[in-house]
């Protein structure tokens, strides 16, 4: 490891956030949680991000790594309403990684990672992701990264196929058996496996990836375009 | 009436100006951001091949009126055949009210060609919030709204299809369109979603990422902000709008594509 990091993780409410939360303090980093409503094991509550990072970032940081944590919730796009939720919660999601780039702006060896849901898998296995807001973060990031290296930030993103913890073993076992002819079956990734993963990312100096999108699963073809 | 109860020829592509033994019910599809650009050359190429086609302007008026006038020259029942229609992506009254017109002018809706899109370019950091959420709610949002207000007059049809106008740069990415690139991102994501959705009712949905093309914008740049583009670029050259419309008619014929994007940009990079 090159160095201790301050590693802010929004959104880490989620089976993946946690065990990148543990496996990061496990490992000597300084953590911070955060999430939009209180839980168990979360040290930051908050909504406006852009508003309260400098706060936070005086008060637990100064970070040096953010983390954009996955989020659950079938993303439906079937009447207006939907629409314009999706295209809030992207505009919530650029305002806070717009903040996030400039907090670390200047900032030696920033990296901002955004974990995305695959979805794909939706065909075998009843997860609650659809392909709007991953497929427009991806544009996002691979543009916002090539205006942002020049201060110091890299920005990227893990494409994540559906995690062990997401769904019932059962209904993987399924998904697995309808697979007859898959020639390497895919296996449920456990989440402390893929944040094992990016904590050896995070640990990395001077990291060689920026506006990448990294897919992150095993056995299944990424969703293509 | 459908093609299913009449004796009577479903067209196009077939379907030029000329009589015809039998009565000729064409196919109708609708286009938007029509009066200039690629869209413009969609609207051309789709009304020589044969389709009805309504087509969209925001404000210009007079603009698209000119442009009616110049498509219905020699073309029979032309008020029947080429029809534009007022809307901006940006209201969402509008947005909702539109197919419905087009229903009722034309008689059937079988395809929509989403092609209306604007950029605002710009360092991303610096810009102000307004701006870069006008793109997103008019490329995304306005488009993702028209395309569910024409779902239920399109599966009326036996074999509707919708093309949605993407970008590389919502693939590959691009510096100083980051809300751009983030917004027709997001219009491949729907184009799978939509294509997945409703496949199994006939619904065919694919999208088209041009890279650059020669539009009259692109005619008063400067040779050095785009040359390093070209270089990059297999074909060596711009793509032009009639290429890209092409690219669309391939899209709107039956076929096996599914939620795909197809990319017309010269082998960039490639
Ligand atoms: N040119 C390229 O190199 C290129 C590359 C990749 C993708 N594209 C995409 O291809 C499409 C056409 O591009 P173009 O170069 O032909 O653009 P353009 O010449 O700027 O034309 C854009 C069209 O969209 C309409 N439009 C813009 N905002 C609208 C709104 N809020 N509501 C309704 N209509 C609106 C415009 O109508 P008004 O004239 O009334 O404003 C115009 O007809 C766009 O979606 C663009 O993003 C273009």
């Amino acid at each position: 490891m090159d160095k201790k990091q301050r590693v802010l993780i929004v959104d880490a409410d989620h089976s993946l956030g946690l065990a990148l939360s543990k496996e990061l303090a496990e490992a000597g980093h300084s953590v911070t949680t955060h999430a939009r409503k209180s839980e168990p094991g979360i040290d930051i509550v908050g909504n406006d991000i852009p508003n309260e990072l400098l706060k936070w970032d005086s008060a637990y940081g100064p970070f040096e790594r953010i983390v954009f944590g996955l989020q659950d919730g079938a993303e439906v796009a079937e009447t207006p309403e939907d629409i314009g939720k999706i295209q809030h919660d992207l505009a919530r999601t650029l305002g806070e990684i717009k903040a996030s780039v400039q907090m670390l702006s200047r900032r030696d060896d920033g990296q901002v990672w955004v974990l995305l849901q695959e979805d794909s898998m939706q065909y075998y296995l009843p997860v609650a992701a659809q392909p709007m807001r991953s497929r427009a973060l991806v544009g996002a990031i691979k543009s916002l990264a090539k205006e942002v290296f020049c201060f110091g930030v890299k920005l990227n993103a893990l494409h994540v196929q559906p995690l062990a913890e997401q769904l019932d073993a059962a209904l993987w076992k399924d998904a697995r058996t309808n697979l007859k002819a898959f020639a390497i079956k895919f296996r449920p990734q456990k989440s402390i496996d893929v944040a094992k993963f990016l904590r050896a990312l995070i640990e990395l100096k001077g990291i060689p990836l920026a506006g990448m999108v990294l897919p992150v699963g095993i056995g299944y073809p990424e969703n293509n375009v | 009436m459908t093609s299913k109860q009449a004796n009577i020829t479903l067209q196009p592509a077939d379907c030029g100006v000329g009589a015809s033994a039998v009565p000729v019910l064409r196919k109708t599809v609708l286009v938007t951001g029509g009066t200039r650009g690629i869209g413009r050359a969609i609207v051309t190429k789709l009304v020589s091949d044969g389709w009805n086609v309504g087509f969209t302007y925001r404000s210009e008026a007079s603009v698209a009126d000119l442009f009616l006038q110049t498509l219905r020259e020699g073309i029979m029942d032309s008020e029947q055949r080429v029809q534009a229609f007022a809307v901006d992506l940006a209201s969402e009254e509008s947005v909702r009210n539109l197919p419905a017109q087009v229903e009722t002018h034309f008689g059937r809706l079988d395809a929509l060609v989403n092609n209306a899109g604007l950029t605002d370019d710009g360092a991303f950091l610096t810009m102000d919030a307004a701006r870069w959420q006008r793109v997103l709610n008019a490329n995304f949002g306005g488009t993702a709204r028209l395309t569910l207000a024409a779902l239920p007059a399109l599966l009326r049809q036996p074999d509707p299809s919708v093309v949605v106008v993407a970008s590389l740069a919502g693939i590959s990415g691009k510096e100083g369109q980051v809300s751009y690139a983030t917004s027709k991102g997001a219009l491949v994501g729907f184009t799978q979603w939509l294509g997945r959705r409703y496949g199994e009712q006939g619904l065919r949905v694919n999208a088209i990422a041009p890279g650059f093309i020669r539009t009259e914008m692109v005619n008063v740049l400067e040779p050095e902000m785009y040359d390093h583009i070209l270089a990059a670029t297999a074909l060596k050259r711009m793509g032009e709008v009639a290429e890209v419309a092409s690219a669309v008619v391939f899209l709107l014929s039956p076929g096996y594509l599914q939620g795909s994007t197809l990319r017309i940009d010269g082998g960039f990079k490639r």
